[in-house]
């Protein structure tokens, strides 16, 4: 955004590239026909300052370099949310560092003039050229309609051009005419002033503006009324209903999921493969010392720790998009308003907090379809308490540990832990709307778009650009966090232990022998024993040692301690520490995580009672439930709210609420004499 | 309900509007916010409406599109039923 010499207007012929702003209407078609201009060498970027993002592309046509800037959807030139605030002031160019663009295409839906033309109305009175694209128009012949355009254009007096993003008619034309306006780059003589001018002002400053809107949309539209609509009212009859709409609502919400686990556990496989093996191929390069074991361990290892859930991120994205594209997704909203009002939160928060149960990151980037400031802090807030992916390793082991031969007790053990984060959720958000952030929940207003045919390539666009902002997001942070991690485990390093040598020794008189597998055997649990001992007298072991006392009440002991601390950034690394800390390591417990359950489970106290006894298993689940160990999600938080306070308020009621249910649980049930 | 008197019909809250009838906002009673987001979608005294499908939240239909509108909001918005406008729905 280059500063402009004020009033001059610069020559057309000017080198800098003109800056045009796509705007219109939620659902016009906008990133549609921003894609069919740009193809695909548009990207993403933010407004200075904020969280909202738009797509912007660089294009040359008519000898001029054109700057596309894709709006986010409004309805009005009054915003009602952040993001329609952004995107007024881009158009107006008021906002911090805003110029006005040099020409703007507003993007009308021809099917539905009407409700367009009024955010025309407010657009054609500023002092920017302006460029009509109706667009859908062949929806709107297939419905029937007929729009004159010429008309339309000289009641307007700007060009009007009728276009279908989506089979890319009229795109040459409207280029033409874009081309032609930005050479000129003359004001259009403001027409419709004077038919706005208030002369009976009634209560509500906008009934001229929508009696003019009225009267321009009949006298150019000639159509067939009665087919409009028809279709999405008798769909709309089943899904908004209060029963039929709720059932619904869960089958989709249920295939989704479904499909998103379903789908992604080969993609996973793929990319968990792909870093054991770029892992092996640096190990064979970089000899063997702390910078093997950085890059290995640290940096591929924490990498693809979090990059294996990107196909789960990345099908949610798609399915959502999809939804979002039929007109589906607000419905969902309409039918989850009732039950979400009662908790103090809206509709719209419901999406959000069920794709929380794949990642909290998406959920609470997803968060910005929420109006009201107060409820989508909530929503925020309490997203990371739903049961995210990386939880089920967790729950997976610690189960097991609980009821290693009763499955029946096992699923609903597993059940339960998603009720418990759904449950804590709801609740932490009923206390926080009375305490911290009181106010009345946004009464919903939510325009229901007719259904459509969702489009593949939209949404697959759609899905790119978040699986692109959640890589940059996460990765960046995680990366940092893996290195830390990474060395607080491995430094001060120590001798080996004594067993250690004696193992290895034992070893190679084994393969004198010629025993080759057996000596194998006895070399690699040399490695646990001397993987072990570093470990435990690692920082992250010190540390271990020092939280034990706070620990010793939730029915943790040390070790435990050591995979709290080192699982602080990604909670599924406690079921490789553990395996590391009891010496069965890593590699082995991820082949038969049974030698790791025999070893937690025969696993000795000082004292010689055991360590994980049910009450501790218990109390170890409900910390895993409640705990916030997931840095870039806080990140995600201070990116969002726009202050670390929110992301550390985050932190920190999470692990008070975590620290005491596990103590409630560990206690009340030694009371009752379970352990 | 449908009365065929000449007067003006009393205004009455949204919610309860019977379906399907076309009616006149008289006025609206709101919060700043509220009213004004009512107010870009359509919502606003002067303009006709017609409820399609109660409940809470209502679908209402505005200005050529449907709209959820939850009922506590609903009810602070007035209309007259128009029995002597011709309604485009
Ligand atoms: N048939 C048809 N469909 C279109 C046309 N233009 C856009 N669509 C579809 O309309 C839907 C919405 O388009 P988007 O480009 O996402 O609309 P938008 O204005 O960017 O929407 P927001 O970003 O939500 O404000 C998509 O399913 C498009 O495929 C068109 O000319 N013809």
């Amino acid at each position: 955004m280059s500063a402009e010499a004020p009033q001059l207007a610069p020559p057309p012929s000017a080198r800098r590239p003109a800056r045009i702003v796509l705007l219109g209407n939620p659902n016009a078609g906008k990133t549609t026909l921003f894609n069919a201009l740009t193809g695909l060498r548009a990207k993403t970027a933010n407004f200075p300052g904020t969280t909202v993002t738009h797509r912007m592309g660089t294009i040359e046509s008519g000898g001029r370099s054109l700057h596309l800037v894709d709006l986010p959807g409004m309805y009005s030139l009054q915003p009602t949310t952040p993001e329609e605030r952004v995107a007024v002031e881009a158009f107006l160019g008021s906002g911090p560092h805003g110029t006005k663009p040099d020409v703007a295409i507003l993007v009308a839906d021809a099917t539905n003039l009407e409700r367009n033309l009024f955010l025309a109305s407010q657009v054609l009175e500023q002092d920017i050229p302006v460029l009509l694209a109706l667009n859908m128009i062949d929806v709107a012949e297939a419905e029937g309609l007929h729009i004159d355009a010429g008309g339309l254009a000289r009641e307007l007096g700007c060009p009007v051009v009728p276009v279908s993003a989506r089979t890319g008619r009229g795109l040459d034309t409207l280029l033409a005419a874009l081309d032609e306006a930005v050479q000129k780059s003359a004001t259009r003589i403001p027409i419709i002033q004077n038919a706005l001018a208030c002369t009976a002002c009634s209560s509500c400053p906008f009934q001229n503006r929508y009696t003019w809107t009225e009267t321009v949309a009949a006298r150019h539209l000639k159509s067939h009324r009665a087919a409009r609509g028809r279709k999405t009212e008798a769909i709309d009859r089943v899904l908004t209903h209060p029963v039929g709409g709720m059932v619904a609502f869960f089958s989709v919400m249920a295939l989704m999921f479904y499909l998103i686990f379903q789908l992604a556990t080969l993609p996973m496989d793929l990319i968990d493969h792909l870093f054991v093996t770029i892992g092996n191929h640096v190990s064979a390069w970089i000899p063997e010392g702390d910078l093997q074991s950085l890059v290995v361990n640290g940096i591929i290892g924490g990498v693809g720790g979090i990059l294996v859930f990107l196909p789960q991120i990345c099908i949610l994205f798609f399915f959502l998009a999809l939804l979002e594209d039929t007109g589906y997704l607000a419905r969902a909203a309409f039918v989850m308003d009732r039950l979400m009002r009662r908790i103090g939160l809206p509709g719209k928060a419901f999406v959000p907090l069920l794709s929380a149960h794949a990642c909290a990151i998406p959920a609470i980037m997803a968060t910005r379809v929420i109006e009201d400031r107060r409820d989508r802090l909530i929503t925020i807030l309490i997203a990371p308490l739903m049961t995210c992916s990386a939880r089920i390793p967790v729950y997976t082991m610690v189960i097991a540990l609980l009821f290693p031969s009763r499955p029946g007790l096992a699923a609903m053990t597993f059940l339960g832990a998603y009720g418990v984060g759904i449950a804590a959720g709801l609740l932490s958000a009923f206390v926080m709307k009375r305490t911290i952030l009181p106010g009345e929940t946004r009464a919903l207003v939510l325009e229901l778009p007719n259904y459509r045919f969702p489009s593949i390539r939209t949404s697959f666009l759609h899905m790119y650009d978040q699986a692109r902002m959640f890589v940059r997001q996460a990765g960046t942070l995680i990366l940092f966090i893996s290195i830390l991690l990474w060395g607080l485990a491995t430094y001060p390093k120590s001798e080996a232990p004594p067993e250690a040598e004696a193992l290895q020794a034992q070893a190679a008189a084994v393969a004198e022998t010629g025993d080759a597998e057996r000596a194998a055997a006895l070399e690699a649990e040399a490695t646990y024993v001397a993987d072990q001992h570093a470990l435990a007298h690692s920082l992250a072991g010190r540390i271990g040692h020092w939280i034990e006392p706070v620990l010793a009440p939730l029915g943790f002991n040390w070790q435990i301690g050591i995979g709290i601390v080192t699982s602080f950034a990604a909670r599924e690394v406690i079921v490789s520490t553990l395996a590391v800390v009891y010496g069965v390591g890593s590699d082995r417990a991820e082949e038969e995580p049974t030698s790791l359950h025999d070893s937690l489970r025969s696993a000795r106290r000082a004292d010689g009672s055991p360590v994980f006894t049910t009450a501790t298993g218990f109390s170890l689940l409900v910390f895993y439930i409640l705990a916030a160990q997931c840095l870039p999600t806080q990140a995600v938080t201070r990116k969002e709210t726009g202050s670390w306070k929110w992301a550390a308020f985050q932190l920190i009621y999470m692990t008070v609420l975590a620290y005491a249910a596990s103590l409630v649980t560990y206690q009340a049930l030694r009371a009752f004499g379970i352990s | 309900m449908n009365t065929t008197l000449s007067a003006p019909p009393v205004p009455i809250p949204l919610d309860t509007l019977p379906l399907g009838v076309c009616a006149i906002v008289h006025h609206v009673d709101a919060s700043d916010d509220d009213m004004r987001r009512l107010m870009t979608l359509g919502i606003c005294a002067g303009r006709r409406l017609e409820l399609i499908q109660r409940g809470d939240p209502m679908i209402l239909r505005v200005f050529g599109t449907r709209l959820g509108v939850s009922r506590r909001l609903a009810a602070r918005v007035l209309a007259q039923v128009c029995d002597h406008v011709a309604c485009p729905h």
